[in-house]
């Protein structure tokens, strides 16, 4: 587990699921912010820059992919590492989304509470 | 989940009706305007040779009445020179038609001549005057039963001294018809076609009246009592018109024929040297005919013709252009049917493609809207058995565990019913590539060993170091999880599962063994089958969709491989994967030609 403090962008509109990552997350010691859709994503980044963005993609009013157009990692001073983290799998919405500069996909219904951190600390070393 | 492809087949079927009634269409259009065109062509060409032959008919027709006029006037003239003079001697008749030169100027003239009108009973006293002359063996002959004779008195011959000095012509009945239609017409009259005296040749002859000077000649019997004599000159028909050419002898004859009143028309001259073999070798029909009013007979100017009287193009042009029309009807044709079946294909594709993505889309949508929840409770009760509420008594961690297993249960089922309804539309993607399989299947195993210590089976791994194959990986993993599943799950606890990999030349095989409840042989054929449950001793304490082996062997489908199974009931069974490997060295070589 990650004592590293590493700031991660929990971006998921489930409240529930939002609430367990983040409790996972901080409870292995990385400092989590959680937004509930893109454009409060968005808003976040600008606030404090995230090392990792833990990404849903279907969400209301901004999906993870209109944020993924939208964001701009140029502006920042390192670019995050970005797990899109969904239960939507259509293979052209994952395909756009390494495009547009995801590093990972993961089906968030294989992954047990153990597997994200697994995860979230595999995609730190890329 | 079969919509997609009936909607191509359905735009398909549409479309081939409307794309073979068009075509047919199309044909039929082009090959009426072909038709037409061909039509025009060939009444064109027929126009075309029926003026060439009117022209020639018209052109022949006027040659033969010039040719018989010139010959006319030669008697005429003769006739005249009579009129003109109260008596000819016969050197003034030499000299004044040796001014004709008719030797050279006139062609198939045998002989001029004056042959004037002897009564009975003037015969011998004009035989007697011509002895006087010097005709020493003058004689009238032949001897007719007229009162009068018409005997040769001047001639100048030109070819076979026809007719012979003293030669009656009034004896000869064609001659005899002529003379009086001369007589009393006063005008130039012709024989029929006839035999000339002499040398026997073909001929005619043509007689101009001489009547007294002076004499009353206006009416018939004023004329028959004026009578003098005739002017007469013998024409050899096979030479008269020797030198009247069609301009195109190959492909246009002619023949001039006698009409005659009573029986088979006489020829008079053919323009095919020898006639009728020539005429079949250039295959010449007769294609006009006219008649020409010459001195009191008529005769008749046939044309032969073939097809050579118009140009090869021009005759070939009708038959040009059908086979151009017929061709360019079917090539256009041809090119519509293409265009149809490429443009409907597209369209069919675009459709396919635009309802195919339609479905994926609401297949992935409907996965993730039943995941979330289930995502929700494994996070939260694994976050519990992880410890995130503290510590959890022991019979509520067995709980929590089942709670667990029978949502992971959930996610998976929601996953197969995925993955069938993705093969069923044909949307499911495999990637191919190679990889070490072992990994592979030791990490199934250590995700499956939890389970597999909770029912006490011994477990035999036999694992080689490395092993590639070349397949899709998440496929393979998901096989594997469902034999291994399916072995843990039909074998009585305490029981024995064997996972062995093999590799021979052509494959892999991935072998799960176990020593459960197996299956009886008639119930192996349902075993890949879509929703076939097997009833067996387990089976009411284990859950399943009915889908697990169906997947399984469709993703080995897929991946060039297969399943098969040994079993028998109560001595377990055998379930084995067949991947295929492909050569290395021929990857390489393929490697290298790129």
């Amino acid at each position: 587990m990650s004592k590293s403090g590493k700031h991660v962008l929990v971006v998921e509109d489930e409240q529930s699921l939002n609430a367990a990552y983040k409790m996972i997350l901080e409870k292995a010691g990385y400092t989590v912010t959680t937004a509930f859709d893109g454009n409060e994503a968005l808003e976040k980044i600008t606030e404090k820059e995230p090392d990792i963005i833990l990404l849903d993609l279907k969400m209301p009013r901004m999906d993870g992919i209109a944020f993924l157009e939208s964001y701009q990692p140029k502006l920042l001073k390192k670019k995050p590492k970005i797990v899109v983290f969904s239960n939507f799998d259509l293979q052209d919405e994952i395909d756009r989304a390494f495009s547009l500069g995801a590093d990972k996909y993961v089906l968030k219904a294989w992954a047990a509470p153990k597997d994200l951190l697994k995860i979230v600390s595999e995609v730190e070393k890329l | 989940m079969f919509i997609i492809p009936q909607v191509g087949q359905l735009i398909r079927r549409a479309a081939l009706v409307t794309q073979v009634v068009t075509t047919v269409l199309v044909l039929v259009v082009l090959m009426t305007f072909t038709i037409i065109s061909w039509q025009n062509a060939r009444q064109t060409l027929e126009a075309q040779k029926l003026q060439v032959v009117s022209e020639q008919l018209d052109i022949i027709g006027d040659v033969v009445a010039q040719r018989m006029d010139t010959n006319g006037m030669l008697l005429r003239a003769g006739a005249g020179f009579f009129d003109g003079s109260e008596a000819v001697t016969r050197s003034e008749w030499q000299r004044f038609y040796a001014q004709f030169d008719i030797a050279n100027q006139f062609d198939g003239v045998s002989s001029v001549g004056y042959a004037p009108v002897v009564r009975a009973s003037d015969r011998a006293a004009f035989e007697a005057s011509m002895q006087a002359e010097g005709l020493a063996e003058y004689r009238i002959t032949p001897t007719n039963d007229s009162d009068i004779s018409v005997p040769v008195m001047y001639r100048e011959s030109y070819t076979g001294g026809e007719p012979a000095f003293g030669y009656d012509m009034y004896s000869e009945p064609s001659r005899r018809i002529a003379i009086d239609r001369a007589r009393l017409s006063g005008t130039v009259a012709m024989t029929g076609a006839l035999e000339l005296q002499g040398t026997g040749e073909p001929g005619i002859v043509l007689y101009a009246p001489v009547y007294t000077r002076g004499a009353d000649i206006s009416t018939e019997a004023a004329r028959d009592t004026a009578i003098r004599g005739f002017v007469f000159v013998s024409l050899r028909t096979n030479d008269l018109f020797a030198h009247v050419q069609t301009g195109d002898e190959d492909n246009i004859g002619f023949t001039v024929r006698e009409v005659a009143e009573n029986g088979e028309p006489k020829q008079i001259h053919s323009s095919f040297i020898q006639s009728s073999s020539q005429q079949r070798s250039k295959q010449l029909q007769e294609v006009s005919r006219a008649n020409v009013a010459v001195y009191g007979q008529t005769w008749q100017v046939t044309l032969f013709a073939n097809e050579g009287i118009v140009s090869e193009t021009e005759n070939e042009r009708p038959s040009t252009i059908l086979a151009g029309g017929a061709a360019i009807s079917i090539i256009a044709s041809l090119a519509v049917y293409l265009l149809i079946q490429y443009r409907t294909r597209s369209f069919a594709l675009a459709e396919e493609h635009r309802l195919q993505q339609a479905k994926d889309e609401l297949l992935s949508l409907a996965s993730h809207q039943l995941r979330t929840p289930a995502t929700g409770v494994k996070q939260y009760i694994g976050m519990v058995l992880d410890g995130f509420g503290g510590s959890v008594p022991k019979d509520q961690l067995m709980l929590l565990e089942q709670a667990y297993k029978s949502n992971e249960r959930q996610l998976q089922i929601i996953n197969e019913f995925l993955y069938v309804a993705k093969l069923g539309s044909g949307s499911l993607t495999t990637t191919t590539h190679r990889f070490d399989i072992v990994p592979v299947v030791q990490d199934v195993i250590d995700e499956m060993k939890s389970e597999i210590k909770e029912k006490q089976h011994k477990l035999t791994v036999t694992l080689p170091k490395q092993c590639f194959v070349d397949a899709d990986e998440h496929s393979v993993r998901m096989i594997i999880e469902n034999l291994l599943s399916n072995a843990i799950k039909y074998t009585r606890s305490g029981g024995e599962i064997i996972v062995a990999l093999q590799r021979t030349a052509t494959d892999v095989r991935i072998r799960v063994d176990d020593s459960g409840v197996g299956i009886a042989r008639k119930d192996l054929p349902l075993l890949f089958k879509q929703f076939s449950r097997i009833p067996n001793a387990l089976s009411g304490e284990v859950s399943g969709s009915g889908i697990g082996l169906y997947l399984a062997q469709q993703l080995a489908l897929r991946n060039g491989g297969k399943i098969t199974v040994e079993s028998e009931p109560n001595q377990g069974s055998s379930f084995m994967l067949h991947l295929p490997i492909k050569s290395v060295k021929k990857l390489t070589k393929i490697k290298k030609k790129r």
